[in-house]
């Protein structure tokens, strides 16, 4: 409200009005400039480079000349099954950790609000640690334990149980729960905190009165925290939601470890993008890929972004 | 506070400078250190050597080694550049890259337009490089036959011809073992005389059928139950055939050594089944390990740890030393198909001139240096004389004193990868007569009728791409006896088909035709 | 005064909390610990937590005999973290400071074009050609320290939102009006007002820059002596796997396969590349919790 405020006022002033202000500001911008330069370096000066999902590419005559073909890229990538695949994928796995990631962290919020003393800190460093590992080691990581002959999967959990050993990087069938998992490991202790702290900013008061009421532990937490709790649900999941068709790089190309066998659950768009380009040097499907991606973003995003709006105005992005 | 930020302030335009002046320092050192910088190579390199000799051509050679640039790089560099200075008026930089991030790192400087004059094509796939334009035309203002008559006169025109793509040379094939012995496998020989296999006779590659080699197997495993029997990969398939993979695929082959030009689909063919029953076969009795399909430590690995047995290997002059040295351990080579010439195999890993090459001329010089100066090709193989290797009174070739396989600067253990290996001298370990050896060995085997043609993908590269999608996904599976062959390859198949792979074999044989035709 | 019934409930969460530290906490232990296991008994018994035969020598591996690489590489990723994340949060803060900026003439047109960047790009190839023929920052430091990670369009508009809602308009009008300039203003008051996003961002980037492999794989292709730990680590993956998936078209793959460090050796480079973030965590991990908090909001 008052931004838009200020922002009519200054737009409606007298000319002399804004050249004073405008003469103010002279510092403002320069402090901007590095920044604005880098943003124009890094993401807009590529940007004309998206034409070869319309072009035919031919190293010779490099991206910018070489000839037009039209949406013939686009084509292609729509009839193989390519496309299906990895937007299945994509959007299937971002609402799996969505609807897992939430519901877990939710729980570990409502749990760690509860406890007290030095404990509940360590259990809250230890939950947030694997957030910092970067996605190589965790690709190592995940290979102690899922590699077929020497994982401790295999070696020592089924052994015990006497079931066979499983070749987890042969069957596609299992990675959709590895990498829920890996997500949910990865990113919970993360989330939660974004939970707890809303907790924490509750009244207590209303705990106390329903205790007196004789409400149960149960009924609090139903009747009162997650009613509490939804505008800030409601938030981070429409924010999830603006970005369903982007995925997490690193977590789907460094943990199935570019196994052929799994690409069926594995290939996300953005693995595609980068394996089309540099193992099949195919630069313009794969930039066709990209720029479906974007698009199809990028109207996510604005959506969601004004529902966003709509429900608290301080929340959106822009 | 304040004092905190003003320091942080001070320390980051510190910070800034320091990394511009590092950065900058760092390329000027370089530059200084070995006649150019790579950005802006010919203006620093005549600036540095223009006084010395007058015109000196700056090269840029790339090619991958397993893990990376050798430590000794730059001397080696400029090793060779002692050589080629005043002869040639050329001056090289090697630009050693990975295997695993070559394919990446060519695709982007060649789309990105930077100069590279020299490139091998291992790894960074030869067919796929040309279908996208990164290479050039050999032939175009009578390069070759002007600059490079010692290459066609040490590798013949025939293997020069195998380089075609759709009748127009883009690389040369480098000289090495050609021919390919099928159906070999490598056995530790200790097992072996554990279960009193008769080791005697002298030859190098023992000669058994396939029956014998499944009898020795069954000793094997029921001698030693708890090591793995066999370690099967994704070369084994071809390895262990007598299929002509035209074009390096397997889409569209074929069949019994090449004799007749008749393209025809590997996966409904019976030697398929057969191969495949019989791994999954071993699978069934416990010879393959479960984790076989992607563990990715190598067979020569688990030999050396002892939970190995034997893998598959191609035979070659020099393979027992090879094997035996990578494993730790004395190997027994059998072999139990015959010595053969792909149609692929000449034009396996060709070297080749980008199209951003900056001196086409210079290069194609420099190329046929490689193929033709000993001194140069010893170099670029291994190293300097006295400080990396030195030679024997046997006249072999041993690392020099006081380096040795781990310390030495320069062992890429590529010489196979050079252009002309025969020029170099022969390593310890090795008969003396090695080259010979080999030049025989590719001179006596089968070749394939269709020896020289190289498949143009450019019409069907969406199926390709499409249909090694489909066999990437079963492979393994299939391959390494992991699912019934009955079952498995039927389903790869129907796949496999609906993926275009008819496409691809029909194709193959109309260019197999006016291949033939033109013959 | 607790009830019977909140005492069940601790209990559970208690056991809950624990089970799930410890999940969170496991992998990483197996790491540690099979990095100090023999080769060949991992090759053999595979990853275990009681190794029949530990060894260290994959970290004498690591500190002697090929000390001058990783030394080096670690050497590496400190200098680019401290080097990297300082002049990402300088510029992430001057350009938040002036999107959040009420009145600044332009404001809306530039905080979309910033927001503009989170949902399109050029791609890697236009990316890379305009880095390398333009600026040239193939095969130096630079080629770390600036692609996509010097400064993200999400830690700007972070840091707008802080700005904007956190340090209050009146306090800034007040000091402009008694005199000081624009960026004192900015620096006397914006900014010791927001120290807890930019520690946020700070610890973003820091980690960001700590945790990167790409930009190395990407911009470093003859100075191997620029490679970070992550890049060294991400390396040996591809070559891995490179080798094993094209085994067939080589026949020497076998022999480049030998070449690489073996699979303890690995883990312990791992470690090493864990490390660095266990000892610094305990110190940061207050600033970051909030940190979160305050950028939760936004996703």
């Amino acid at each position: 409200m008052s931004r838009a405020k200020t922002a009519s006022e200054a737009g409606g002033g007298a000319k002399k009005m804004t050249l004073k202000r405008f003469k103010r500001f002279i510092p403002i911008y320069l402090l901007m400039l590095p920044g604005l330069i880098y943003l124009f370096i890094n993401n807009y000066m590529p940007l004309p480079g998206l034409t070869v999902a319309f072009k035919k590419y031919n190293a010779g005559m490099g991206i910018y000349k070489s000839p037009w073909v039209g949406f013939q890229n686009f084509t292609y990538l729509f009839t193989t099954d390519d496309a299906w695949v990895i937007t299945r994928n994509t959007i299937g796995y971002n609402l799996a950790f969505i609807v897992v990631n939430t519901v877990m962290a939710i729980t570990v919020a409502i749990i760690l609000s509860e406890l007290t003393g030095r404990i509940k800190k360590f259990y809250q460093s230890a939950i947030l640690l694997p957030n910092l590992i970067s996605s190589v080691i965790i690709g190592y990581l995940v290979f102690a334990f899922f590699s077929v002959e020497n994982g401790f999967v295999n070696n020592s959990i089924l052994k015990l149980f006497g079931k066979e050993a499983v070749s987890w990087y042969s069957e596609a069938k299992y990675w959709p729960f590895i990498l829920i998992f890996v997500s949910a490991w990865k990113s919970v202790g993360y989330n939660c905190i974004v939970y707890l702290a809303t907790l924490m900013g509750f009244d207590r008061a209303f705990y106390e009165s329903a205790q007196i009421d004789g409400a149960t532990k149960w009924q609090q937490i139903k009747y009162i925290t997650l009613p509490l709790l939804k505008p800030t649900i409601i938030m981070l999941t429409l924010m999830a939601i603006g970005r369903i068709f982007y995925s997490d790089f690193g977590l789907f190309y460094q943990v199935p470890m570019n196994q052929g066998a799994l690409y069926s659950t594995t290939n996300t768009i953005d693995t595609y993008v980068y394996r089309g380009l540099l193992q099949m040097g195919n630069i313009s499907m794969s930039a066709a890929a990209g720029v479906y991606q974007s698009i199809v973003g990028f109207v996510l995003v604005l959506v969601a972004n004004l529902v966003v709006r709509r429900v608290d105005k301080d929340s959106a992005l822009i | 506070m304040k004092k905190k930020i003003v320091a942080m302030l001070m320390a980051s335009v510190m910070a800034l400078s320091l990394c511009a002046c590092g950065g900058g320092g760092g390329d000027a050192a370089q530059s200084g250190g070995d006649g150019g910088a790579q950005q802006s190579g010919g203006d620093s390199a005549a600036a540095d050597d223009g006084s010395a000799s007058g015109e000196i051509t700056k090269l840029i050679v790339a090619f991958p080694t397993w893990t990376g640039a050798p430590t000794d790089t730059e001397k080696v560099q400029e090793a060779m550049n002692e050589i080629t200075r005043d002869k040639l008026g050329i001056e090289i930089e090697l630009q050693v890259s990975d295997f695993g991030s070559f394919n990446q790192s060519m695709t982007l400087a060649l789309s990105g337009g930077e100069q590279i004059d020299i490139v091998s094509t291992l790894g960074f796939a030869y067919a796929n490089a040309v279908q996208q334009g990164y290479l050039s035309n050999l032939e175009e203002n009578d390069l070759l036959s002007t600059y490079g008559a010692g290459i066609v006169d040490v590798m013949g025109q025939a293997n020069i011809d195998a380089c075609r793509v759709g009748g127009v040379l883009y690389g040369l094939p480098n000289n090495r073992d050609m021919a390919q012995g099928r159906g070999c496998v490598a056995v530790a020989t200790e097992y072996l005389e554990g279960i009193g296999y008769d080791l005697s006779g002298d030859s190098e590659i023992i000669r058994i059928t396939v029956d014998e080699l499944n009898d020795v197997y069954a000793q094997l495993h029921e001698k030693y139950p708890d090591k793995e029997v066999y370690r099967p990969s994704t070369g084994a398939m071809s390895q262990f055939s007598n299929v002509d993979s035209l074009g390096g695929s397997v889409f569209g082959v074929l069949l019994d050594n090449g004799k007749e030009l008749k393209v025809e689909n590997l996966f409904t063919s019976d030697f398929y089944m057969d191969y495949c029953n019989r791994i999954y076969d071993y699978n069934q009795k416990g010879y393959i390990s479960q984790d076989a399909a992607t563990d990715t430590t190598a067979a020569t690995e688990l030999v050396k740890a002892g939970t190995l047995m034997s893998y598959t290997t191609g035979g070659k002059p020099g393979i027992k030393a090879q094997e035996t040295n990578l494993c730790g351990r004395e190997m027994t080579i059998f072999q139990t198909m015959d010595n053969y010439v792909s149609s692929t195999s000449v034009a396996s890993f060709p070297w080749a001139i980008p199209i951003t090459a900056a001196n086409p001329e210079a290069s194609m010089k420099y190329l046929n240096e490689l193929y033709t100066n000993a001194d140069l090709a010893n170099v670029l193989a291994w190293g300097i004389e006295g400080e990396h290797y030195k030679i024997g009174d046997d006249g072999l070739a041993d690392f020099a004193d006081g380096v040795d396989a781990s310390t030495s600067g320069w062992n890429h253990s590529m010489g196979w990868l050079m252009p002309n290996q025969f020029l170099t001298h022969i390593w310890v370990g090795n008969s003396p007569t090695l080259w010979d050896e080999m030049k025989e060995f590719n001179d006596s085997a089968v070749v394939s009728a269709a020896s020289g043609f190289t498949f143009d993908t450019t019409n069907v590269a969406n199926e390709v791409t499409a249909v090694q999608n489909v066999y990437n996904e079963y492979q393994a599976s299939v391959e390494y006896g992991f699912v019934d062959p009955e079952t498995g390859i039927a389903e790869m198949n129907e796949k496999m088909m609906s993926a275009g792979l008819q496409k691809i074999i029909d194709e193959k044989q109309a260019q197999l035709d006016a291949w033939a035709a033109t013959k | 005064m607790k009830t019977r019934e909140d005492k069940i409930f601790n209990c559970i969460g208690h056991i809950v909390m624990l089970l799930l530290s410890f999940m969170a906490l496991i992998p990483i232990i197996l790491m540690f610990i099979s990095s100090l296991t023999d080769n060949a008994t991992l090759i053999q018994d595979g990853y275990s937590f009681l190794p029949a035969k530990w060894s260290a020598y994959a970290y004498e591996w690591v500190f002697t005999s090929n000390s001058a690489t990783i030394l080096r590489a670690y050497g590496i990723s400190i200098i680019l973290t401290i080097i990297g994340t300082t002049c990402s949060v300088l510029i992430t803060m001057c350009l938040a400071y002036g999107l959040s900026k009420r009145g600044l003439p332009g404001r809306q047109v530039i905080t979309f074009l910033v927001f503009f960047t989170m949902l399109f790009n050029g791609g890697l190839v236009p990316t890379y050609i305009n880095y390398t023929t333009v600026f040239h920052i193939k095969d130096t430091f630079f080629g770390l320290l600036i692609p996509s990670l010097l400064m993200s369009a999400f830690n700007v508009l972070l840091m707008k939102s802080y700005f904007a809602t956190g340090v209050p308009e009146e306090i800034l009008e007040a000091a402009y009006i008694d005199g000081a300039s624009e960026l004192t203003t900015m620096w006397k008051i914006a900014v010791p007002l927001s120290k807890p996003i930019i520690t946020t961002i700070a610890m973003f980037s820091g980690i960001a820059y700590w945790n990167d492999w790409n930009n190395g794989y990407i911009y470093l292709v003859k100075r191997t002596d620029l490679f970070s730990i992550q890049n060294l680590l991400n390396r040996l993956m591809q070559n891995i796997q490179a080798l094993t998936t094209n085994a067939s078209n080589i026949g020497n793959a076998g022999e480049g396969l030998a070449q690489i460090p073996s699979a303890t050796v690995r883990m312990a480079m791992a470690a090493m590349g864990i490390l660095p973030i266990i000892i610094v965590y305990p110190f940061i991990q207050k600033n970051f919790v909030k940190g979160i908090t305050l950028g939760g909001v936004k996703g």
